[in-house]
């Protein structure tokens, strides 16, 4: 499956001669503040993507650097959010199934990648239990990466006609995707999770990240029960709010 | 008749176990986590029980089992709770505690990266043409 055999979040490199943010959600976590900082960034410069702590692993596609750092003085980049989830080990577990039946409804949906063992799909819609899918692979030469942009791609194109499948046998690691033009449809997106999604969620929407540093509290024990340092709360801080260098470690034997 | 005496007892020993855990750490909440038999990317944890604070959320247990691993931010990794559940990030290990204990007085998770179709990449620049036209 051409998108998960990619470690996510190099896909979003290859957009960044585009004006398309593209994030992947990491740990089934949609950070609203990472979101509005990708997107509001007034200029897209190549390089200084999404992730920058991820740059070193930034892969080039072919665009030379800084080609592109044009005067667009956006508001709001036309995000691609991608969801990359796990609904189960083996099967998907069928109490995520209606969630995920939202996700098509939703007007942001670009539709999910996924599909079963050895056959990847895209599925852009579902008709009572079954999913309606494209399969828009086509055994061919690879194409030798050059620096225009005109690659000929008509052969990667879908040409068959959609078909079905029942979701109950789709694989469980999918990954959903989403499109919001403007940032009023990135609103209108949290909006729909958080009123959808509340029964059985496949993934959550935060405003912003934890920051903590989780090294400090790993205590190692001579023990087989590994125990994790009871952690103080400062002083201020609401609880939840974590904090490393005076930990207190407890051994248990 | 024998291995149903066998789980018997290791059942009875793990409530055992369970129960001096809970007396000596009322506030903590024990946690095994395993390796999905199939992964193959995921490296093996060193110890699999787990001893948490029950105020810790399932965003910050997480980041501890990557950084216990030493995974980058990139690497998917999946939690699933008997096997099956997606735990929402934002609920603490007491709430995971009282929703999914298994009758031994465990939580059992299962951890997995996503499944890989495809080839499986070396990381690096030049490299992406291969990845993406492997499918």
């Amino acid at each position: 499956l051409t998108f998960l055999s990619l470690p996510p979040r190099k896909l979003a490199t290859f957009d960044t001669w585009s004006s398309l943010a593209v994030h992947i959600a990491m740990d089934n976590t949609v950070v609203m503040e990472e979101i509005r900082r990708l997107c509001k960034l007034s200029c897209p410069c190549p390089g200084a993507s999404a992730f920058p702590l991820a740059e070193s692993d930034l892969l080039s596609n072919g665009y030379p650097d800084g080609a592109e750092c044009t005067d667009r003085l956006l508001l709001w980049k036309p995000l691609v959010l991608l969801i990359p989830l796990r609904l189960g080990l083996t099967d998907i577990n069928e109490a995520y199934i209606e969630t995920l039946k939202h996700c098509f409804m939703m007007p942001q949906s670009l539709g999910v990648i996924g599909g079963k063992p050895n056959s990847a799909h895209y599925f852009i819609g579902y008709v009572g239990e079954e999913l309606i899918y494209l399969d828009p692979h086509t055994t061919q030469p690879a194409v030798e990466p050059i620096d225009s942009c005109h690659i000929p791609d008509e052969s990667f194109h879908c040409q068959h006609p959609p078909c079905r499948m029942s979701i109950s046998e789709l694989d469980p690691s999918i990954a959903v995707g989403f499109f919001c033009n403007k940032e009023e449809d990135f609103n209108d997106w949290c909006q729909r999770i958080k009123k959808n999604f509340r029964e059985t969620p496949i993934f959550s929407v935060t405003l912003v990240k934890n920051l903590w540093w989780p090294e400090e509290l790993l205590v190692d024990v001579n023990s087989d029960l590994f125990v994790v340092a009871q952690m103080g709360v400062g002083e201020g801080k609401s609880i939840g709010q974590w904090y490393g260098p005076n930990t207190v470690a407890q051994v248990l034997r | 008749n024998r291995w149903l005496i066998l789980a018997f007892f290791c059942t009875a020993t793990r409530v055992e176990e369970v129960a001096g855990i809970r007396a000596k750490f009322p506030t903590k909440v024990p946690v095994i986590v395993e390796r999905y038999q199939k992964e193959k990317y995921l490296p093996l944890l060193d110890k699999t029980k787990f001893l948490v604070p029950q105020e810790l959320t399932m965003t910050q247990f997480i980041t501890i089992i990557r950084s216990r691993m030493a995974l980058s931010n990139t690497q998917a990794f999946y939690l699933l709770i008997n096997n099956k559940s997606l735990a929402s990030m934002s609920l603490t290990l007491a709430e995971i505690y009282r929703d999914y204990k298994d009758e031994d007085g465990f939580v059992y998770m299962t951890y997995a990266s996503q499944e890989m179709f495809g080839g499986f990449l070396t990381i690096g620049k030049a490299k992406c043409k291969e990845c993406l036209l492997k499918t």
